[in-house]
């Protein structure tokens, strides 16, 4: 053991510098400190790169197993933070999704019941009358039926009006009965298809949910219990922000990715290469001679006057985020050692001198006819794909579904998944439609963030030139 | 005129303090003019939104009115009147083709063709058949109604475009409207925020000016909830004394604490369910449903006050419903904007928590 130690001791001695052995011999002789050393490695940094014995791992900055750490740390920290808020707000709604179907069937089940009496009632009336007629005359026949059948119609309406859906509970027995006696026409009628769940079905039950705390409110199906009206305003009144909260953190985080990719977009693309160019340039210079801010300051605005209408460079700072892939970006420019830490403070100063105020980041500000593109093809993606799920929409029923849907209107009118005749795909279409109104609200929001400082201003300066706001207002 | 008035003022003021050598005596008058002047703007500012918000609604009350209301939906009625005499021939063929009636047979049979029709009916009634014709359906009030629930993005559903014209309509509608709300919103919001913060001030000095009275024989239990802030306690002279002191700059400190907020909008809230409830003799529930929907913009459609009835009786009730829910838009948002900070404040101190927790325990992991 002590050898080894000694080895050690040696391959270290040989890589410090004088004063960094003479700190190590001080502090080599205490065994306990090693582990001080270690744990408190960061401390270290502070008094010049200190190696702690034994550790064979540099614990600088540069280090790629530091920078691995600290971005796995920072990941989860983020994940942590915005997909808990995905995963909170979809457990929300699943469970108030449960809570109504628990609620609701109940009272379904009694519609459903009412229904099904008034129907047999109107069946034994025209019984009656058919019986009562010894010579069948039709039309006399034809009278007293109608006006029976008026009055069931009548019924439905009105049942249909305070929320009935048009389905059939199936009565079990009736189903049997039915399949004893066939005349030939036993084809399965669409009605028996339909369930015994009915309108309150899982996947419409978290549509439901969905559309209460986005405010969006379809009003397709509502609920009809008084313990459901109940349940629905406290629901509302804790999950709308619940689910402000998710949208503006998806927006920002979004927004945030959206604009890293779009500078990196940038940068590849030819027409811009030179102001990107000209900054690579000018980093490589000062990393290379740490030259003075000065005398990069001229190129860069020069460049950057030229290029403002096309890419405005805006320097803010970004919480989180792609910060951090731009400090895993600079370090392979500046090659590496030393150099990177000069690099980066300098190439903030040249970039601070050069732009406005606040010395950080830079990022470019997305034109408004980008983020505008992104939410008008959202639509009109979102209108092909439910004019294909859907039988009887044409293409306009599409777009106003997604527009009035998206614009949290949400008049309930056209709902997809919102057929009497049940089959398969309705669970399927209506978790598709909740998936991509989630995903729409986010998408939107994310276009209102990238929009939202040129849209103010512009605003601000037809205000001003309207005369209707006044310079310092608002 | 009320320029004229204003310029009058400024000048009688200006001569005024241009003789007097006194501050004091126009001070006032320079207080009176600054408030004309800034009222006059605000009031102008405010009212011109209000007005492009209500104007905006009726122009497209008239323009759904003409596109939606004109349109023959005959198709839709034709169609139910189609399905009533198929029903009514198919029960005819049943009857006709037994030979000998037999019940149990016949019944199935004739519940069969019911069953259709009653689903069949369901079906056009989604489609938009309740019995009255387009132009019945789209008064003056129902068309208002309808443009508030686009604008406001409530979205009722009661009523809603069934023709193609009538959906781009609305589309473009919305695109347009939608930011006039927001404009109208925020304006809202700012004027009653600052309307409640004056008046909740008002309220704290009257309250401390009755306290001031009994100085020596402060109660110190006396808290009522103005007192949060002033933060009162058994040396009360003291406390009274440095706020008398300070007061124009501790006035602008005054916090309006959320729960005066919520109490402002749970008033309100009753005072429509109440409303409600008696006019449309619906439930207390029902009533305190339908506001909470509305004016959380979520907007069911299946309670919407006036719109089942016929139209011209229940005009007056209509404008109403608009104005409550304008208004209550308005509550909102100055809900909104008093709470802003406070819970802006509290976000970024959780999230700050959250992480600085986080970094605890993966400190504490690493070694």
């Amino acid at each position: 053991m002590a050898e080894t130690r000694s080895h050690h001791h040696q391959q270290h001695q040989r890589s410090m510098s004088v004063r960094e052995r003479d700190h190590h011999q001080v502090m080599h002789h205490h065994p306990r400190d090693h582990q001080q050393l270690r744990g408190g490695h960061r401390r270290g940094l502070d008094r010049g790169g200190y190696h702690p014995s034994g550790a064979s791992l540099a614990p600088d900055t540069d280090s790629w197993w530091y920078k691995v750490k600290e971005f796995t740390r920072k990941l989860i920290a983020f994940l942590f933070g915005h997909v808990g808020i995905c995963g909170l707000v979809v457990g929300y709604i699943i469970m108030g999704a449960f809570a109504f179907m628990a609620i609701e069937s109940e009272d379904q089940k009694r519609q459903y019941a009412d229904v099904e009496r008034v129907r047999e009632a109107t069946i034994q009336n025209l019984w009656n009358i058919t019986h009562e007629l010894n010579v069948l005359y039709p039309n006399e026949w034809n009278e007293s039926v109608s006006i029976e059948v008026q009055l069931f119609q009548q019924k439905i309406v009105q049942f249909v009006m305070e929320g009935y859906d048009g389905k059939n509970y199936v009565n079990q027995s009736l189903v049997a009965s039915r399949s004893q006696i066939t005349d030939g026409s036993g084809e399965p009628t669409p009605g028996d298809a339909a369930t015994t769940t009915g309108a309150w079905s899982f996947s419409a039950s978290f549509l439901y949910c969905l559309t209460v705390i986005t405010t969006i409110g379809y009003g397709n199906i509502a609920p009809r219990t008084v313990m459901g009206k109940m349940v629905t305003i406290v629901y509302a009144m804790v999950g709308m922000p619940l689910f402000l909260l998710y949208v503006s953190n998806m927006g920002d985080f979004l927004a945030t990715c959206f604009r890293w990719g779009y500078v990196n977009l940038c940068k590849c693309t030819c027409f811009s290469r030179p102001v990107h160019h000209a900054q690579r340039g000018s980093r490589r210079r000062i990393s290379q001679r740490s030259a003075p801010a000065n005398t990069v300051r001229p190129d860069l605005t020069s460049v950057q006057q030229q290029y403002d209408p096309v890419v405005s460079i805006h320097h803010r700072r970004i919480p989180g985020g792609p910060s951090d892939f731009d400090d895993v970006e600079l370090h392979p420019v500046g090659g590496g050692g030393p150099y990177d830490v000069v690099s980066v403070h300098h190439h903030q100063q040249a970039v601070a001198a050069a732009g406005p105020a606040q010395p950080d980041y830079q990022t470019a500000t997305v034109p408004i006819t980008i983020s505008l593109t992104v939410m008008v093809s959202y639509m009109v993606g979102g209108a092909v794909l439910f004019q294909q799920w859907e039988t009887d929409w044409d293409y306009l029923d599409g777009s106003y579904f997604c527009f009035i849907s998206l614009s949290t209107t949400g008049f309930g009118d056209l709902v997809p998944g919102d057929k009497i005749n049940s089959s398969s795909g309705i669970e399927l279409s209506l978790i598709f439609c909740s998936m991509y109104l989630i995903i729409g609200m986010a998408l939107i929001a994310m276009c209102f963030n990238l929009m939202q400082e040129e849209v103010i201003a512009k605003v601000r300066k037809l205000g001003q030139s309207l005369g209707c706001i006044k310079p310092g207002e608002e | 005129m009320a320029l004229d008035r204003k310029r009058s003022v400024r000048d009688r003021g200006s001569v005024r303090s241009r003789g007097s050598s006194s501050a004091s005596s126009s001070d006032p008058r320079e207080k009176l003019k600054d408030c004309c002047r800034q009222f006059v703007a605000f009031m102008f500012t405010q009212v011109g939104v209000g007005a492009l918000v209500v104007s905006y609604a009726i122009m497209g009350a008239f323009a759904f009115m003409a596109i939606e209301g004109e349109s023959e939906n005959s198709e839709n009625n034709d169609h139910v009147a189609h399905l009533r005499s198929s029903c009514l021939s198919r029960l005819w063929n049943v009857t006709d083709h037994l030979n000998v009636l037999e019940e149990r047979k016949w019944k199935l049979d004739v519940r069969q063709v019911l069953l259709d029709h009653q689903q069949a009916m369901a079906l056009a009634i989604k489609g938009g058949y309740d019995g009255r014709s387009n132009q019945e359906r789209w008064t003056f009030p129902s068309a208002l109604m309808f443009s508030l629930s686009v604008f406001t993005m409530i979205g009722f559903g009661h009523l809603v475009p069934r023709t193609q014209w009538g959906k781009i309509a609305t589309m473009l509608y919305a695109v347009f409207g939608i930011p006039v709300y927001v404009l109208y919103f925020m304006n809202m919001g700012q004027v009653l925020a600052s309307c409640f913060k004056w008046f909740y001030r008002k309220l704290v000095r009257c309250a401390d000016a009755r306290k001031d009275k009994p100085l020596t024989d402060a109660d110190p239990t006396a808290t009522n909830g103005n007192k949060e802030i002033i933060g009162v306690n058994s040396a009360g002279a003291v406390d009274e004394l440095s706020d008398d002191m300070d007061e124009e700059s501790y006035s602008g400190l005054v916090i309006v604490p959320s729960t005066a907020c919520l109490w402002v909008w749970l008033t309100y809230l009753a005072v429509g369910t109440i409303m409600f409830a008696e006019w449309e003799n619906w439930e207390y529930l029902d009533a305190c449903y339908f506001c909470v929907t509305s004016l959380c913009k979520i907007g069911m459609g299946d309670f919407v006050p006036g719109a089942n009835l016929q139209a011209s009786s229940n005009q007056t009730k209509l404008i109403i419903n608009f104005v409550y829910l304008l208004v209550g838009m308005g509550i909102i948002a100055m809900c909104y904007n008093l709470m802003k900070e406070e819970i802006l404040v509290r976000l970024q101190e959780l999230k700050a928590d959250l992480i600085e927790r986080l970094q605890d325990v993966s400190g504490r992991m690493r070694r």
